[in-house]
């Protein structure tokens, strides 16, 4: 007698524990030490009588496996089956016989160095940020571009094929000519979707209706925290799909008390028609991303089959991106800018991408299953993480959960 | 679709989500149509673009992975299966017809104009120049002007050059030159002598084959890649042509084919019912060897890799099957302008006829197969109008059990004055789909991995040859 699961449910091992991927309900169950072992050998074809019995102290195989039977996951054979596993893509590789253009998503562009506050979660103070990407930031000592470069940059991202712009600065509302033209010509440019980050500090009531004449547009509002009864006034006056997005320094604070005023804050929020996403903060997060929900359990939320199988192929935050700088300077992620992979205003996109492929690949091409722990942690095909806050890309030190105990702090 | 591996194990196949369940294991219906409308595809709606435009962008992108020149229509074999010869009495004929100096440079400007422009779009393509026939040695001048044309003006690129010959005009000389430009060499052989020259004969009826073999020597030290194409009909010992193939000195065998029954033709016609019922005998044949070859497992490997990756005939053949039916596309990887068929975009590859028409590929003839000419490029208006009519005549493969996996193309759409789908062929892809997914299932049983595996070892010796092989 045989047992297989089924062919929407992947079983996926950690060092200790292990998850059963359940592709049609996109959710996970959770598997002991014990039911792990049991599973992988019931996986690799193992007939149930020869699976060692002192795998499950006081339980037989059977009974064991008969759960997942009966939530439906997986069924008992008397012949040995072969059962592929579902997917979306095929498992072979697309550009095997031609040289296929590279799967480009996200595309970051500044539209400006410059801004008048200094807010102590802003790039240029070296503060780390989860979502410092769709932030507005200000870098050290940048000029910026001027406006038909920027067309131009454009013009260069939508024929390589990017599906999101995502728009930053600096104030991006500073110059309403500047960004008229540049959102004008997203829009001339059919590119799926296009993201503004704009900070509650410039959204004055000019800002508004100017955002209000580009319905079409996603606005990220960056905002202080706790959320002020001026922003979120704003928030709402603006019609366009708005995200609200305080940014909450965790440094040296209490974790209830800031998971207390969050919460506070999501409930001042829920009625208002505006979306919400915290953004955390820290000068050092090494000590602070226990407190942080995203640390923890939160991180491993995405259980469809279309983020399993990008997991498998790239970083999620990091595949297929790429970020143009106020200056014109390119890098992979927009917060992960040590190094420039050359600049737009003397060398084009596309020659960019084709003389820097294996420096790009590196990021393009990362795994979890290249990051150590992650490659031993049950969770790395649903994990959203940041690579940026990391001292190191390829070692996770933030995160809640550690593999080998099976336990989350 | 349901189907019985050897063992008894009963399958459905969902040809809409596109899993394949144990008949046992069957249960979650509304999960199932769930998640296949969650990830279901948004099918384009061609009539709705607006400019031609669109469809260059698709060229520029993913397109022009290959120019193929026609240099000469001319042949010095007349073999038996070939599409222009009486067996094909819909198909031009043996045409005498040279491409000229002017069509052939032109082409290649058109070409490298349209690189150029697509970099913006794909910047890791390179180009990809291929010699076709006729017999394309009989036109040696022109291949050499064409390098030199490629060389001296095309320096920001690196081209890769690919010759399809049938041997018979290769001699030291032609292969020093070849090899100074690396170029991928593709051989017609069809077996072992009495296989190869029961088809492959000269105009007086002398078999090739003797001749050829004494040509691939001049190969052998060249240091260039050397492939093998076969033809197989329904005569053929499969078996003797699958030993000869592992032989050593033989190039590696990447490509077997029937004879063309995609187009009208008469050659079938002369098959016998003992013929076609000893053909089917041995086509069982050659699937009890895939399976026993799968059992033996570790040993296999073992062979595999002492053999140096050597593979044959009955390999090729499982590694083929196994690739159509992992590459199925389901949901929201489907090809938005194409959702059917195994055709692409016209102009993914162009093929430059010898009178300086832009064809689909090499292996269409018809008008409805010509997207272009040398003097003034793709014509993109019609590129559009040919996947619109494509989109008109496969509408009925929404209820098509090979949907996701069918590999017809436009061999079979554009070979005459217009798009048109046979219905015959329709169904004898589907009636292979079953037998397909039974046998490679009933090899999966006995090793779930060597799916991947075979398919992974596919990609890995013909890595080089990509595109001849699309």
């Amino acid at each position: 007698m045989f047992f297989r699961l089924n062919p929407e449910a992947r079983l996926i091992s950690g060092a200790k524990n292990g998850l059963i991927y359940d592709f049609l309900d996109n959710k996970v169950y959770e598997l002991s030490s014990e039911e792990k072992s049991v599973l992988e050998l019931a996986e690799k074809s193992k007939e149930i009588e020869e699976i060692p019995q002192n795998l499950v102290p006081g339980k037989s195989v059977t009974e064991v496996l008969e759960k997942f039977r009966e939530k439906n996951l997986g069924e008992f054979y008397e012949k040995k089956p072969y059962i592929e596993p579902l997917r979306l893509k095929s498992p072979l590789s697309s550009g095997a016989f031609y040289d296929s253009p590279p799967q480009l998503t996200n595309f970051f562009v500044e539209l400006n160095n410059s801004c008048q506050y200094n807010c102590s979660y802003c790039g240029k103070n070296r503060m780390k940020r989860i979502f410092g990407c769709i932030g507005c930031n200000v870098w050290d000592g940048q000029k910026h571009m001027e406006g038909d470069s920027y067309k131009d940059v454009l013009d260069q991202a939508y024929k390589l094929g990017f599906g999101q712009i995502f728009l930053s600065g600096g104030d991006v509302l500073k110059d309403f000519d500047t960004l008229a033209a540049v959102l004008d010509h997203c829009e001339t440019l059919h590119f799926p979707a296009v993201f503004l980050t704009c900070h509650e500090n410039y959204v004055d009531s000019d800002a508004v209706n100017f955002l209000n004449q580009y319905k079409w547009l996603n606005v990220f509002l960056n905002c202080n925290f706790p959320v002020s009864s001026k922003a979120l006034k704003r928030a709402e006056s603006v019609q366009c799909n708005i995200t609200l997005v305080p940014v909450v320094d965790v440094t040296g604070v209490d974790k209830e008390d800031v998971m207390g005023k969050i919460q506070h804050e999501h409930e001042k929020v829920q009625s208002k028609r505006v979306n919400w996403q915290i953004d955390y903060c820290s000068a050092d997060f090494t000590k602070d991303y226990s407190k942080i929900p995203l640390f923890g359990k939160e991180r491993a939320g995405n259980a469809t089959l279309q983020f399993f199988e990008r997991c498998q192929e790239c970083h999620p935050c990091l595949g297929g991106i790429l970020t143009v700088s106020a200056c014109g300077n390119v890098y992979v992620c927009r917060t992960m800018r040590e190094k420039s992979l050359g600049n737009v205003l003397d060398t084009n996109l596309s020659e960019i991408l084709r003389n820097k492929k294996e420096e790009i690949g590196k990021s393009w091409n990362l795994t979890r299953d290249k990051i150590t722990p992650c490659h031993n942690c049950e969770y790395r095909y649903s994990c959203m993480d940041c690579r940026s806050v990391e001292e190191d890309v390829y070692y996770t030190n933030l995160c809640g959960y550690d593999p080998y105990a099976g336990e989350w702090t | 679709m349901e189907f019985k591996t050897l063992s008894g194990n009963e399958y459905v196949y969902l040809p809409k989500s596109g899993i394949v369940y144990p008949k046992k294991a069957l249960k979650r219906f509304a999960e199932i149509e769930r998640f296949s409308k969650s990830v279901g595809s948004e099918t384009l709606n061609l009539d709705e673009i607006e400019t031609p435009e669109v469809i260059k962008e698709l060229i520029l992108r993913s397109g022009l992975q290959e120019l193929i020149l026609e240099v000469t229509q001319k042949c010095n074999l007349r073999c038996k299966y070939c599409v222009y010869s009486e067996s094909y009495p819909g198909v031009r004929g043996y045409n005498p017809k040279d491409m000229d100096k002017d069509t052939a440079l032109k082409a290649i400007d058109v070409y490298f104009s349209l690189l150029k422009e697509g970099k913006a779009y794909n910047p890791y393509r390179e180009p990809s120049i291929a010699f076709y026939g006729g017999e394309p040695l009989l036109n040696f001048e022109l291949i050499k002007t064409c390098i030199t044309h490629v060389m001296e003006n095309y320096t920001d690129f690196n081209p890769y050059f690919v010759m399809t010959t049938n041997s018979t005009l290769l001699s030291e000389e032609v292969v020093a030159y070849l090899s100074q430009y690396n170029f991928e060499i593709v051989l017609s052989i069809d077996g072992p002598r009495e296989e190869h020259d029961r088809n492959r004969v000269f105009p007086g009826g002398t078999g090739s084959f003797d001749t050829i073999m004494e040509n691939v020597k001049f190969l052998a030290d060249s240091g260039l890649k050397v492939y093998c194409q076969s033809v197989y009909d329904l005569k053929t010992d499969i078996d003797k042509v699958h030993e000869f193939f592992y032989q050593e000195g033989v190039p590696l065998l990447s490509g077997a084919d029937p004879p063309s029954s995609k187009i009208p033709n008469v050659y079938y016609d002369k098959f016998s019912a003992r013929e076609r019922k000893i053909y089917e005998e041995r086509l069982a044949k050659m699937l009890t060897y895939q399976i026993e070859k799968v059992k033996k497992g570790k040993e296999r490997k073992r062979e595999e890799k002492n053999g140096k990756g050597r593979i044959s005939l009955y390999d090729l053949n499982l590694m083929n099957r196994i690739i159509s039916v992992l590459n199925r596309h389901t949901g929201m990887y489907k090809d938005p302008y194409i959702p059917y068929t195994g055709s692409g975009i016209p102009g993914f590859k162009l093929f430059a006829d010898a009178f300086g028409f832009f064809r689909i590929c090499e292996r269409t003839f018809g008008d409805a197969s010509i997207i272009g000419d040398v003097e003034s490029g793709l014509d993109y208006e019609k590129i559009l109008g040919i996947l619109r009519a494509l989109r008109s005549e496969t509408a009925v493969c929404e209820s098509c059990v090979a949907k996701n996996m069918c590999s017809l193309c436009y061999v079979t759409f554009a070979s005459g004055p217009a798009i048109k789908r046979d219905p015959a062929i329709c169904e004898d892809v589907k009636m292979r789909v079953e037998g397909t997914f039974s046998h490679l299932w009933s090899i999966a049983e006995i090793d779930e991995n060597v799916l991947l595996e075979l398919a992974d070892e596919y990609y890995t010796l013909f890595e080089d040859i990509g595109k001849e092989l699309l």
